[in-house]
């Protein structure tokens, strides 16, 4: 679950090479992305911001 | 209101577990025979009809009667302890005046039963395209959030599942009676199956059902056991989808419904010595320690990992057998029976206490017992207190 900087939650993914307890932590800042999912559906996903 | 109300017939089907020669519609039927013979009552005498798992008309029409009232409130797993205070609201009322509350649910071997959702619901497009389907993955936010800021950690969730197998060593119709003792650490070493969960984290999967009589409490001494009485009850919903949930270390709903059960029978936490609450998995209970007022906010880990030593050096974990807060006494939806909505089975084991029936596992010179459950991982909640007296 990703809070926007605007307020809204919204369920999605974080994606990184080596999720585990250590690597994906609560509270981390993220960023967007884009995922295709098919040639009509594309997904938001979230990154860890740079 | 509900206080005028009292349960006079409560009973399981014949066995739970892996049940595939019952559909979801029988397991129905041998719950409710079940629970008439117990409060020796006809089923043409049942002019109310409270169900979730099967539609009422559904059961009017298997069960061959007409009831006059019906209530099919479908919130997930604690829909049957919501349907305490909708029974106990429509006596009062003169809707009905015998209930019957029938759960039947073949969760294992799936007969007769349908998936929930959609692709265009809102789960289904907001929700499940991330992976987040399973109950597992559902109750698992809260959980991460709960370690997060608290500093829970997953060796204090795994005496839960400990705790709670004790007590079905000591129930013969619990799956696991047979299955052995549990410790913590073999909690810890069983599979992984959604972190932070493992194995024995998880409720069972079965088919099973149970079900319950109510009438009106003075007429409650004509039937053949001794009547339990309904004294306070609570409902309500917070959220469907677990990422709206407004704050993951809290469940809205559980406290809100609490409060009113409490308001209801005048008593507080420090009145009971035997709870009820739904364990889809090891931290769903802990939540409810906090949010009813057991133990703070955030201290749940800290006190269900507290133990003592018998005399003949076993274990006593604080809920388990011989612990000082009797809790999930019938062996729990970790290791009693879990069909997909457990709460019905809860009731049932709160009854069986409250009337001394239960064996090996009854709880002494008890007079409250507490039942609480979720729906859809803390979405939504409901709150019965029980007295014998």
């Amino acid at each position: 679950v990703v809070e926007l900087e605007e307020g809204p939650r919204l369920m999605t993914n974080i994606e990184i090479d080596d999720p585990t307890p250590e690597t994906l932590r609560i509270d981390m800042p993220v960023e967007v992305a884009f995922r295709a999912v098919t040639e009509t559906v594309t997904l938001p996903v979230f990154r860890p911001a740079p | 209101m509900s206080r005028h109300v009292a349960i006079v017939g409560a009973a399981e089907t014949d066995r739970l577990g892996k049940l595939p020669h019952l559909s979801r519609l029988g397991l129905h039927a041998e719950a409710a025979r079940n629970a008439l013979a117990d409060a020796g009552i006809a089923m043409t005498e049942v002019d109310g009809i409270f169900s979730s798992v099967a539609d009422p008309n559904e059961l009017s029409e298997y069960f061959g009667i007409v009831p006059r009232y019906i209530d099919g409130t479908n919130v997930g797993g604690c829909s049957s302890i919501i349907q305490v205070r909708h029974a106990a609201a429509a006596i009062a009322a003169g809707y009905c005046s015998v209930a019957l509350i029938v759960h039947g649910e073949s969760g294992r071997s799936w007969i007769d039963m349908e998936r929930p959702g959609t692709a265009a619901s809102p789960t289904g497009q907001f929700e499940a395209p991330y992976g987040a389907a399973g109950a597992a993955t559902l109750f698992a936010l809260p959980v991460l959030r709960h370690f997060h800021q608290f500093g829970t950690t997953k060796l204090q969730m795994a005496h839960v599942p400990a705790a709670t197998r004790e007590w079905a060593l000591l129930n013969p119709k619990s799956m696991m009676h047979s299955a052995g003792a549990i410790t913590p650490e073999d909690v810890l070493a069983s599979r992984i199956v959604c972190y932070p969960f493992n194995l024995l984290d998880c409720c069972l999967v079965g088919d099973g059902g149970g079900a319950l009589v109510l009438v009106a409490a003075d007429r409650a001494r004509d039937f053949a056991k001794p009547p339990v009485f309904v004294r306070g009850t609570g409902e309500a919903v917070a959220h469907r989808q677990v990422a709206m949930m407004r704050d993951f270390t809290t469940s809205d709903s559980t406290v809100l419904s609490a409060r009113q059960a409490f308001a209801e029978a005048g008593v507080t936490a420090a009145d009971f010595r035997h709870l009820m609450f739904y364990d889809a998995f090891s931290f769903t209970p802990m939540m409810f320690l906090e949010d009813l007022g057991f133990c703070a906010k955030g201290e749940s880990g800290p006190f269900v990992a507290q133990t003592a030593r018998g005399a003949d050096g076993r274990v006593i974990y604080h809920t388990g057998p011989g612990g000082p807060l009797p809790m999930n006494t019938n062996g729990g939806g970790l290791s009693h029976v879990h069909t997909g909505r457990y709460g019905m089975f809860a009731l049932i084991e709160a009854v069986t206490q409250l009337r001394g029936e239960a064996g090996a596992r009854q709880v002494r010179d008890l007079e409250l017992s507490l039942v609480h459950g979720p729906g859809r991982h803390f979405a939504a909640a409901g709150t019965v207190v029980l007295s014998n007296r």
